[in-house]
């Protein structure tokens, strides 16, 4: 996420929003398809793999960065296009900032949900989470398979933080830090299996609005012995409640 | 040791592993192993655990290369290289566990890796409707019903799962279908039902390989035995031969041929 920040927002503020949004999707994809490659070449579990990088890819950012920021109060017009202001739907609510960032998440969900639930490839990525050695065993390239969800994941890590500096520019080598678990427990409270196998763009989308809600929510209702700051203990239940709900329903049929 | 039965074995059969040898380092896992299969043939391939009868059928398959030997399909030398090459010339397994993907539907399952897609626009979407209709006619072909295509797999018997495979393999046009302890997990009343349809499959003139280590599993159904024990090949014998405490006794070694 902080590189895909970086890298459209270091080529934007030189005058190259375009090249930027460009590189930042191709080097965001291919730092997932490092991950994939090392997944498949080593064996070890891909928690683990994304674990480790994370922490080496923020470090070669911290170096190639210096650590600094970028910050800039140039208004692109492309900043505006990605992620300014929904006017058309904020008109109708007080105070409402619903912004562009809506548009391409409702795409992104309805393009990867028809990716996931009706081609060949999401059949092969619910088989090869589901249990590989069968997929293996139909002829299904298992490899392939793994470093191509890598590379959407790292895709979409990059997409997410155009949007993120597109928003408010700025960009941070700590930036997003943190969401990735958050990224994980929305697909767990919408259903999908850690284990592999079960799981669905639309359950993720739920997941994760419940989640942010959750966080708006307990700020809002100013519970006083639970801060802002200690809204993760809410989340922490909802994941447990949600995995053993999921369960439950998944049992029955 | 050959009889003169039904099915005489030869370069010329359907499948013929010849002198197959395999070494694991300096372990040898195989030792000139002579093995082969006719169409319309159910043959057992018997031996106790760790008797080689798994590392015999990965060379088949293409897993493992065999140390030395060749194997010859419908009398021609070949040289199988990956699951999917001795798939692409016909020959089909059915593992225990890793036949089928229990969080999906039969009919995914079914087509899974031979998916059918049709176009809108230029974009291939799976052809569904297609897929789960087609399932369910070729089960009902070999004689399984099924509930619905879109059933997950985890939902069904072990025999039930075991017929998918099998019925899978028939309707891709399988010449050799390789089960793995096809029935050692199942009550007796769905070993019943297997072995009817691994019956179906050899009237439909296809080759079956039946691995067990349990010869009563595999007795009334089999053309002829095969027997291996600690990597070396006790014998080959045919129907009527040997009564089944013979083989069983010539898994075990108590008994010498």
């Amino acid at each position: 996420m902080a590189v895909g920040g970086y890298l459209f927002g270091g080529l934007a503020m030189a005058g190259q929003p375009l090249l930027g949004f460009l590189l930042a999707l191709v080097v965001t994809a291919l730092l997932g398809v490092i991950n994939g490659v090392i997944l498949v070449s080593t064996g070890i579990p891909s928690f683990i793999v994304t674990l480790g990088t994370k922490y080496l890819y923020r470090g070669l950012l911290w170096v190639i960065t210096a650590g600094t920021m970028l910050q800039t109060v140039d208004r692109l017009p492309m900043y505006n296009v990605l992620n300014g202001r929904l006017e058309f739907l904020n008109q109708f609510f007080k105070q409402a900032n619903f912004r562009n960032s809506l548009i391409w998440l409702l795409v992104l969900v309805i393009v990867f949900q028809i990716i996931l639930s009706r081609t060949r490839f999401g059949n092969h990525v619910f088989a090869v989470g589901g249990n590989a050695g069968a997929a293996l065993g139909q002829g299904v390239n298992v490899r392939k398979v793994k470093i191509l969800c890598f590379a959407i994941s790292g895709l979409m890590a990059g997409i997410s933080g155009i949007l993120l500096f597109s928003q408010y520019y700025t960009v941070r080598v700590a930036s997003g830090d943190g969401m990735d678990l958050y990224a994980i427990a929305a697909a767990v409270v919408g259903g999908t299996l850690i284990t592999g196998g079960a799981g669905s763009i639309w359950g993720a989308l739920i997941g994760a609005l419940i989640i942010s809600m959750l966080r708006s929510g307990v700020v809002l209702m100013n519970i006083s012995f639970i801060p802002a700051d200690n809204f993760e203990a809410i989340v922490g239940v909802t994941i447990i409640l949600a995995a053993i709900f999921n369960n439950y329903l998944r049992n029955r049929n | 040791m050959m009889a003169e039965k039904k099915f005489e074995h030869s370069r010329n059969s359907l499948v013929w592993m010849e002198n197959i040898t395999k070494k694991f380092g300096t372990i040898t896992a195989l030792q000139d192993i002579n093995f082969g299969v006719e169409k319309g043939e159910v043959r057992a391939l018997l031996g106790d655990n760790g008797a080689g009868k798994s590392t015999l059928i990965k060379i088949l398959m293409g897993v493992h290369t065999p140390s030395s030997g060749q194997i010859y399909f419908e009398g021609k030398p070949v040289q199988i290289n990956s699951p999917k090459e001795a798939r692409e010339i016909g020959i089909e397994a059915v593992y225990q566990d890793l036949a089928l993907v229990n969080l999906m539907s039969i009919s995914r399952n079914f087509f899974l890796g031979r998916e059918m897609e049709k176009k809108i626009g230029p974009i291939p979407f799976l052809d569904i409707r297609n897929m789960e209709e087609i399932c369910r006619n070729s089960l009902h072909d070999i004689g399984i019903e099924i509930r619905s295509a879109s059933e997950r797999v985890g939902s069904l018997s072990g025999g039930e799962r075991q017929s998918i495979a099998i019925g899978r393999g028939v309707y891709f046009g399988a010449k050799v279908l390789i089960l793995d302890e096809p029935t050692s997990a199942l009550s007796v009343a769905e070993t019943r039902k297997v072995l009817s349809y691994i019956e179906n499959a050899r009237s439909r003139n296809l080759a079956v390989i039946f691995i067990t280590h349990n010869v009563h599993h595999v007795y009334m159904v089999a053309d002829s035995y095969t027997v291996i024990r600690q990597g070396c090949c006790v014998g080959t014998y045919f129907k009527g031969e040997l009564s089944e405490d013979d083989i069983a006794d010539l898994i075990t070694g108590d008994r010498e041929c």
